[in-house]
């Protein structure tokens, strides 16, 4: 059982593999007739995720990402330019361990391509509202999360005198949550979490259906009430321009944390030996 | 039918009643008693006078009658009477006495014409006694007549015995006719009452009828001379040589070392000789004669006792009495004292069941179990003359006559026989003192006594040895055939453990390795070097104790690791991941938690190196402690405790802030 159980995980390890790496590098040397793939850029996405328990259904939820981009003339760098500062919060409501739906506000600064172009704002506000459906699953120690979300954004460009449209983003994500220290997702678990997320968006403006799609592929440590995680993703999306596709790889740094507010947790119940 | 006792508390009871009626009806000083009374054990009528004591007690006071009449209530047949009758004089006898006492045996034959046909046949004894303040005083006379085939005769009589306070005087006769013969005794006893003169027996012994001829001197005996008096032959003679030139010296005043005693003897005259010696034997038959006579006449009196048996002697003989020796006086005492160590000891010995049944196992062994039964023997021969000493006895003793014919406890060599692997074998133990050496007779005694109690104590102390020895192998063999008994069962018991838990496993693997192979290997060898059996046979009883320790103890152990896993448990909690989605036990308290497992790793690494195996039960109780402790933690507010574990702290540390 033990012995399956690795072997799933090896192999869902090579397909995610597989995936980022047909996404990520076999499109950047192939160009289809009409598509045009920019060279790849790199980012560096950091992240914070809070989570609060309310109570034994609610949850507060929030993220604030602190996003950097590589320079104009250095697509490697990494950090060259402010990317944008990332708020997300909302209200999670715990239907049972298999299923939640969050719902809430986000707002985020997008911040000038080019800080030397007097024709750019330094940064502009991209509200949003989000919802999100989750669905789990666990197979062998395995634990998948089914992550559909939808954003309906007021999203400006920063140049200035551009006007705020609105889009609909929909997301589909996959991913996995694959134990290696453990036989399950625990306190202490070193994990590897191979995922993909698919982006659509739909609006008045927009001529592409397909945004990005996310491949990504992340260590992580469970202590206690934090998760430590990060790791590489590589996306792949179109720009405003048709027939353009830029293709992005971030290195991602993130910190979970979570606190039970009910100050009632539950006791383990178990029959004891008698002293 | 009455009892003894129902009829003497009748009879008190009624004297009681007399002394009552005295009082209230005459106020007289004498009162008469006429009722049920017990005299010389047998039970009856009596009326006699009698006056109170100072302390209220009946004294017996004038004349005095006794009659029973008692019908056996077995044989209707039998009819014995018993007539008693005299006076008392303050309690004591005083005057003449009278005692008759008939045995009658009706044989009923037929009955003519209303008229009874019977035989009868009758025994018939009368006593006519006198006394003076309770002592035998005057004339006595016995007689005693047979009734049978209606035809009186005569069977014994004595008829001319004076008596002067108690002691008898003058000429003695007694006769007594049986079975066609004539036993009789006639001699002679001095103012004093010593044996004097010549003394006739005639008696029947074995059969043969007997005469013997004694002379004796104002006490002393001289000679007897024995005879058949059917054939005349001669049976054997002895005459006192010893006594009568002793007698002459006293007469001639050229005695030295002897007088004689002032003190009296019975009849049975001895001037130091043995009792295996002609001088000594040649009286037993006359004496017992003497003695038939005397308690047939004495009775009645005190000076028979209950059990029959004479306790003062109407007439006396006489024995010389010799002077100690300054050099032999302290043996007196000294030999008694080394004759009963030496006879306690080969007792001992001689009883001892260990020699007995291990006597086989040498032939030196056989040979000492032999020796002191031979002991005990030849002890006993010499029991006699210590008592003697013992007594101050030996004072009346001619010991040139007590060792005339040498001292057959004191030979010049010994030999002791005995069996061995079924053959009879023999050791010649050679004296050197013996009754041959010079010295007084004491002195030898003491000598050969002190050579007696070295050969006695060689021998037990080798048989000591060889007991012990014996003892130690046999016990030493059991002791070492249960610790490997008991090592194998510990062994298999702790290879055989299941353990529920890897740590548990492991622990109890380093434990056994430690006690069972590397603690009891020691013990192992401090028992090899130990030499002297009792270290020995208490370092195998320790060896026993860490096996009894060890096989104790294995269930505490693993129980130790139950409490220690579900310690762990206890200190979990579920919590939701809400990141994951998934759900787990986490550590709750794990500060707390970790001072405890890391407290507990420590106790049992100090637990598994321990050297001393009755320090187990005390590390047991430390982790038992830490445990309970723990436990009673789990639903504290063990903020504070939390905090100062923050710091590292040594093992001591941890127990200290834990509360322990």
């Amino acid at each position: 059982m033990k012995s399956l159980t690795l072997g799933r995980k090896v192999l869902l390890v090579l397909f995610f593999a597989f995936l980022s790496s047909f996404y990520g590098y076999g499109q950047a040397i192939i160009d289809e007739p009409g598509r045009t793939n920019l060279a790849p850029t790199t980012e560096l996405w950091n992240g914070l995720y809070l989570k609060f328990r309310l109570s034994d259904k609610i949850f507060w939820y929030q993220e604030n990402h602190y996003r950097r981009r590589s320079s104009t003339d250095n697509r490697s760098d990494f950090v060259g330019r402010m990317g944008q500062i990332y708020n997300r919060g909302g209200l999670v409501y715990l239907f049972n361990d298999q299923f939640e739906v969050t719902v809430g506000p986000t707002l985020v600064f997008n911040f000038t391509p080019d800080k030397e172009n007097p024709d750019y704002l330094n940064s502009t506000l991209e509200p949003r509202m989000w919802h999100q459906w989750l669905f789990t699953q666990s197979i062998a120690g395995i634990k998948i999360l089914h992550q559909f979300r939808f954003e309906h954004r007021f999203k400006r460009d920063n140049l200035i005198g551009a006007e705020y449209k609105y889009t609909d983003r929909y997301r589909y994500k996959f991913v996995a949550y694959i134990p290696l220290n453990k036989p399950k997702m625990e306190n202490k678990t070193l994990f590897i979490s191979p995922s993909n997320e698919i982006f659509f968006q739909t609006g008045k403006y927009q001529r592409e259906i397909f945004e990005d799609n996310r491949v990504y592929t992340a260590i992580g440590y469970t202590y206690n009430n934090f998760m430590f995680f990060g790791g590489h993703m590589w996306t792949y999306g179109s720009t405003n321009n048709p027939g353009i596709y830029a293709n992005k790889h971030v290195l991602r740094l993130n910190v979970m944390y979570t606190l039970d507010f009910r100050n009632k947790r539950r006791p383990v119940t178990r029959s004891l030996p008698a002293l | 039918m009455k009892t003894p006792l129902l009829e003497v508390m009748k009879t008190y009871l009624l004297l009681l009643f007399a002394l009552f009626f005295k009082f209230t009806a005459f106020g007289q000083s004498e009162s008469v008693y006429d009722g049920p009374y017990e005299f010389k054990g047998k039970s009856g009528q009596a009326i006699f006078e009698f006056k109170e004591g100072k302390d209220g007690g009946i004294i017996l006071n004038g004349f005095f009658r006794f009659d029973r009449t008692y019908i056996d209530s077995l044989d209707q047949t039998l009819l014995t009477k018993f007539q008693v009758s005299g006076s008392y004089l303050n309690n004591v006898k005083e005057g003449s006495w009278s005692f008759d006492r008939e045995w009658h045996k009706i044989a009923l034959e037929d009955v003519i014409d209303f008229k009874v046909i019977s035989e009868l046949e009758s025994e018939d004894l009368e006593i006519k006694a006198n006394y003076k303040a309770g002592l035998p005083h005057g004339r006595w006379q016995l007689y005693e007549h047979k009734f049978s085939n209606n035809e009186k005769s005569l069977r014994a009589t004595a008829e001319k015995i004076d008596f002067v306070g108690g002691v008898m005087i003058g000429e003695v006769s007694y006769r007594k006719f049986l079975s066609g013969y004539t036993q009789f005794l006639r001699g002679k006893i001095n103012d004093l009452g010593f044996m004097d003169g010549e003394w006739s027996l005639v008696y029947l012994k074995d059969s043969i009828l007997i005469s013997e001829a004694r002379k004796y001197e104002d006490g002393f005996l001289l000679g007897v001379v024995r005879r058949n008096m059917v054939s005349g032959h001669r049976i054997d003679e002895a005459i006192y040589y010893s006594t009568i030139e002793k007698l002459n010296q006293i007469n001639e005043g050229t005695n030295e070392y002897f007088n004689v005693s002032e003190k009296v003897f019975d009849y049975n005259y001895n001037d130091g000789y043995r009792m295996e010696t002609i001088e000594r034997q040649i009286q037993l038959a006359g004496n017992e004669f003497l003695s038939k006579f005397l308690k047939d006449l004495l009775q009645f009196d005190d000076s028979i006792n209950k059990d029959g048996e004479l306790q003062r002697y109407p007439f006396y003989t006489k024995r010389f009495e010799f002077d100690i020796s300054g050099d032999d006086l302290h043996l007196l005492a000294e030999i008694p004292v080394l004759f009963d160590h030496l006879q306690d000891s080969v007792n001992r010995y001689s009883e001892m069941n260990s020699l007995k049944l291990n006597r086989s196992k040498s032939d030196s062994l056989a040979f000492s179990h032999a020796f002191f039964s031979d002991r005990v023997e030849k002890l006993d021969k010499m029991e006699n003359f210590v008592n003697l000493l013992r007594t101050g006895e030996v004072i009346h003793y001619d010991l040139t006559n007590y060792t005339r014919d040498g001292v057959d406890f004191m030979s010049r060599e010994d030999e002791v026989s005995y069996v061995y692997q079924d053959d009879t074998l023999s050791v010649l133990l050679p004296r050197m003192v013996s009754f041959g050496d010079s010295g007084t007779f004491l002195q030898k005694l003491k000598a050969y006594l002190d050579e007696e109690l070295s050969f006695v104590t060689n021998i037990a102390n080798y048989v000591n040895s060889r007991l012990f020895e014996i003892e130690v192998n046999s016990r030493l063999v059991a002791l070492e055939a249960r610790i490997v008994e008991r090592k194998v069962e510990v062994d298999s018991l702790y290879s055989n453990h299941l353990a529920n838990y890897d740590a548990e496993k492991s622990f109890i693997e380093e434990f056994a390795i430690n006690f069972l192979v590397g603690r009891f290997d020691d013990r192992s060898e401090i028992y090899a070097s130990s030499v002297d059996f009792v270290s020995k046979f208490d370092q195998g009883n320790v060896m026993l104790d860490l096996l009894d320790e060890l096989e104790k103890r294995l269930p505490t152990i693993a129980i130790l690791f139950e409490r220690q896993v579900a310690l762990d448990e206890l200190y979990m909690e579920e919590t939701f991941n809400p990141f994951t989605y998934s759900r787990y036990d986490q550590r709750v308290k794990e500060r707390l938690y970790d001072a405890g497992a890391n407290l507990f790793q420590y106790y049992l690494d100090n637990f598994k190196t321990e050297d001393d195996y009755t320090q187990i039960r005390d590390h047991i109780s430390t982790i038992e402690k830490l445990q309970d402790k723990m436990y009673e933690l789990r639903d504290q507010d063990t903020r504070s405790i939390e905090r100062r574990l923050g710091r590292r702290g040594s093992p001591s540390k941890l127990a200290s802030t834990l509360g322990l």
